[in-house]
This record gives structure tokens, C-alpha cells and sequence, in this order.
């Protein structure tokens, strides 16, 4: 299943250089759209970002490292771990469950200055910005984003599952990404 | 067989209020909506095998007549009657306590089944890469139910329901009174919080629209009134869920960051238990997840929950909240991202 994600990936990318994809995540495949997209990029870029809103890091090494994929260039940033000050580490940084959006920006900013290094960023996922936020400011944080990328000339995605909630955001961050690839 | 007949039970529209959101939230996503909602089941199971309310035994029909008689035994349905000739197989429900939901579903056309036993069944078929296509449905004046369906090979193909039967001069009756064995509600309960753990935190946002389904589940099924005001509203959803035997009493402390419940005798009290012990994250409490959906509609989101047992099955919990339309500047976060 993972080489199917992968490969509806591949194909909807080819053409593009460094894109930044909004992805839409059936929900019934979210671990396999998940580990597809991440072979993509590491696939095509040393360095990566995996903003994690959903899953612990530690959850996710083990989880990626199982479906084979190298996780040893991957920095996460953990937005989900309940810790009781912000955590930097070689590998990781916490910023605490429930993160704001503003703390989510610079955390992501600091993760991308830590070295020069061509990167890609994956931020799983934009629903669940909207457990705690409004549609609108989701969007906006999603276009600032989307923005910061092309500036540090990173290719990367932003993962959305379909939830039936997030239909707005959709529609109003589409024009700013490459490409809106369903998987 | 050790299918547990119970001795506790809960009123029924508490458990209809969650089940009728569940098929409710999953209805966007179409005949797919059921592939999300069979996975209630497998937690249905699994809590029933691990509380010995059902006996895990090798042959599936064997096993398949145990999750029968353990929702008979809880008082879910009166009597089930099976038939099979090859691979199409015959079910009669008789005094099925779906049926006032199936008939509201249907006439709304959702034709997703949320009922937690045909759950924990379909759970049981896939997990034997089986799947069932329906040939045909019908319900007789009394409101047996019967539907006839074959076995076939699991892919997206199956798990359809049968060409949509007119429900609108069914008069099946109303739940309003009857009630449910705990053990029923519990694993029910269990398989809701757990079914999209998978999702990790996100899972939120569909536990969030099977509230909102609730929510119009209780107002216009069952009419109760939630004003416009949150405080009146959550004070109505703990009157109401009190009532039905949720807890003994569901006492709210409400500030604009906290909203504080204690729960007294809390019939939630064990799956909320499993479930922290387990390390799970979501629960399924049919007045929690109402209470955000009110919450929400009031402009507030819920950042974090946390819950605590204390003994004699009284429970707390606490939820912080914000409110959902904070602004974000995003020149000024910009320029922060810019020097960090």
C-alpha cells in the first residue's frame, strides 16, 4: 500500500523541481499516505523536517524506522508531546501538546536554521490545527508557510486528512501550493 | 457459552445518541464512511474478549453466534434468526433496538449502519478478509428486519448496503424508556475511543463530529432543548445524560479557560479506566464529546483533557479551552519566523 501512496506521489510530482504539495489523506490510509509521501522526499532531499501534530516523535522513529525509512536526517518537531518547557535535542524538538500557532512558526523556523542544508518540511497535519483553531487562521499560518518554504528553498508538504472539516482550508490554500495530490 | 447476561444497564438513548453521531460522521465520506465505522467494532471486540463477555473460539460462525448472544443478552435484540444456503445467508432481528435509528438514517439517507453489533460482526468477517453484499432488505409491520446478504471477498466493493429499502412508512418504535446492559455500553463505548487512535491526535475532529451528531441527535430526536446560552446547554447535557444513567450526577464548573466535570458513579468509569491504562489518548464519554460540540458552536476549543478515576467509579475531568478565533498576524509571526 505504502508503494501505492509512493508511487501517486511520484507520478503527480514529476515535472516539478522542488514542490510544496498540499496532500489530501483519505483517512482510511493515513499511515500508508504518510510513509509514501516520506519515501518521496527522502528519496530526492538528505535533509528533513517532520512537524509532528499527531503522534509523539518517539512513536513515529519507531514506526518509520519499521517501514524502512532512514530517519537519522530527519529532525522532528513535536507539537503533541506534553512536556513542561520547550525541549531541544539533536534530533528533535518539543513544544508541547496543544501548541499555538505562533510557537508552531518559530519552532519550524529554528528546526530550518539549525544547519544550511537543503531540506524538505512535512507537517502532519493541518486537521489537526483545527481541533484547535479557527479555519481562517489555519490558513493563514498554512500560506505563511507555504511562503517560508519557497524562501528557504525547500520542497515539502502539507498534510491534510479528510475530516470533513477542513473543506475551507482547502480551497483557500490550493492556489498557494504546487500541486494538491489526493491519496 | 460465556456471553455476559448483565445485571447493570443505562438507558439506550444515552448509547443511541453516540451511535447515531458516528453514523453521521462518517457520512461524508460515502459508502467508505463504513470501512471507518467497522473499525468500532474491532475494539467492540476486543473489549468484550478481554473483560470474558465473549469467548474467542476458532470457528468464525461459532464466534459470530457469541457476539449475537451477547447483545441478546444485554438486551440489544430480542432474538436473531439465521439462515444459510451456500454463500447467501438470511438474518431476521426481532425487537432490534437499531431500528428507530436505521428508519431516521435511511429516511435522511445515510445509509452507513452504526449498529455495534452488525459492527462487531463486519469487524469479525474483515479480519477474516470477508465482506458481505446485500441482496435484499425488508421490514414487516411489527419492524422485524430482515436482510438477506452474501458472503464475498473483502475489497471496496463490499460491505454495501442493499438498494435503499423506503423506511418512511416504517413505524418503528422509540427507544425513549428502554435500556441497555453496561457490558453492551462499555465495549460500544471502548470501540468508539479506540477505533481511530491510528489517526493519533487528529482523530479528535471525527470523535468532534460524532458529538455534533449527537447533538442533533438529542435535539431533534429526542427534544431537548439547549438554549443558546453554553452554560444552560451543558447544564441540559448533564441533566439529560444524568437521567439516563450516565453517571448519578455530572457537576460543571465553567470559567472562559476550564471547564471542570466531576462525574458521580460514572458508567464511563471502566472503559475511561482500560483506556488511560492502555495509553490511549481519545474517549468517547457521550457527554464529553456533546459538551465539546456545544463548547465549539459557542466559539471555544478544547486544547487539552485531562481525566482522572478516583475510586467508587467517580471521575473528574478538566478541559482547557481557548477561544477558536484568535488572530494571527502573519507579517508579525513572519518577521518572528524571520529572526528566530
Amino acid at each position: 500500500m505504502s508503494s501505492e501512496a509512493y508511487t501517486s506521489v511520484a507520478e503527480s510530482l514529476e515535472d516539478l523541481e522542488k514542490p510544496v504539495l498540499l496532500a489530501l489523506i483519505d483517512p482510511i490510509r493515513y499511515q500508508d499516505a504518510v510513509v509514501g509521501l516520506l519515501r518521496y522526499f527522502t528519496a530526492k532531499v538528505p535533509r528533513g523536517i517532520y512537524v509532528s501534530l499527531n503522534k509523539p516523535f518517539a512513536v513515529l522513529t519507531k514506526s518509520f524506522d519499521k517501514a524502512g525509512i532512514q530517519t537519522g536526517n530527519l529532525f522532528f518537531v513535536d507539537g503533541i508531546t506534553n512536556v513542561p518547557a520547550i525541549e531541544e535535542n539533536q534530533d528533535h524538538s518539543c513544544l508541547g501538546s496543544g501548541v499555538d500557532l505562533s510557537n508552531l512558526c518559530i519552532g519550524i523556523s529554528k528546526a530550518v536554521n539549525r544547519n544550511a542544508d537543503e531540506k524538505f518540511i512535512v507537517l502532519d497535519s493541518l486537521s489537526t490545527l483545527l481541533i484547535y483553531n479557527d479555519s481562517r487562521a489555519v490558513a493563514k499560518f498554512a500560506h505563511l508557510l507555504t511562503e517560508k518554504m519557497r524562501r528557504w528553498n525547500a520542497s515539502g508538504s502539507l498534510m491534510t486528512v479528510e475530516m470533513n472539516a477542513e473543506r475551507d482550508v482547502v480551497s483557500q490554500l490550493a492556489p498557494f501550493c504546487d500541486k494538491v495530490v489526493k491519496i | 457459552m460465556s456471553e455476559a447476561a448483565s445485571t447493570e444497564s443505562i438507558q439506550l438513548q444515552v448509547l443511541d445518541s453516540v451511535i447515531y453521531g458516528a453514523a453521521k460522521a462518517f457520512e461524508y465520506l460515502g459508502i467508505q464512511g463504513q470501512e471507518m465505522l467497522d473499525k468500532v467494532g474491532e475494539g467492540i471486540l476486543d473489549y468484550c474478549i478481554k473483560k470474558g463477555f465473549i469467548k474467542r473460539v476458532d470457528d468464525p460462525q461459532q464466534f459470530a453466534f457469541g457476539i449475537v448472544a451477547f447483545f441478546k443478552n444485554n438486551g440489544y435484540v430480542a432474538d436473531v434468526e439465521f439462515s444459510q444456503d451456500g454463500e447467501v445467508i438470511t438474518l431476521t432481528m426481532r425487537d432490534w433496538s437499531y431500528m428507530p435509528l436505521l428508519s431516521r438514517l435511511r429516511n435522511q439517507n445515510c445509509f452507513l449502519l452504526s449498529c455495534p453489533l452488525c459492527l462487531a460482526n463486519n469487524s469479525l468477517r474483515r479480519s477474516n478478509s470477508l465482506g458481505w453484499k446485500a441482496i435484499n432488505e425488508r421490514v414487516t409491520a411489527d419492524g422485524d428486519y430482515t436482510i438477506q446478504f452474501r458472503v464475498v471477498p473483502l475489497s471496496a466493493a463490499s460491505n454495501v448496503p442493499p438498494e435503499p429499502y423506503n423506511m418512511s412508512n416504517v413505524k418503528a418504535e422509540s427507544n425513549r424508556g428502554k435500556r441497555i446492559g453496561l457490558p453492551a455500553f462499555e465495549a460500544t463505548e471502548y470501540g468508539l475511543a479506540r477505533a481511530f487512535d491510528y489517526l493519533g491526535a487528529q482523530a479528535q475532529l471525527l470523535l468532534d463530529n460524532v458529538g455534533s451528531g449527537a447533538v442533533e441527535f438529542l435535539q431533534s430526536e429526542l427534544h431537548v432543548q439547549l438554549p443558546k446560552n453554553h452554560r444552560k446547554s451543558l447544564q441540559e447535557l448533564s441533566s439529560f445524560y444524568s437521567q439516563g444513567g450516565l453517571a448519578d450526577s455530572i457537576d460543571l464548573n465553567l470559567s472562559d479557560s476550564k471547564l471542570e466535570a466531576a462525574f458521580t458513579k460514572y458508567r464511563y468509569a471502566p472503559v475511561l479506566e482500560r483506556l488511560l491504562d492502555e495509553g490511549y489518548r481519545l474517549t468517547s464519554c457521550p457527554f464529553t464529546l456533546a459538551a465539546r460540540a456545544v463548547l465549539r458552536n459557542a466559539g471555544f476549543a478544547a486544547t487539552s483533557m485531562q481525566w482522572r478515576v478516583l475510586d467508587d467509579r467517580n471521575a473528574e475531568m478538566e478541559m482547557e479551552l481557548r477561544v477558536a478565533g484568535q488572530e494571527f498576524d502573519e507579517d508579525k509571526i513572519g518577521r518572528m519566523m524571520d529572526s528566530a
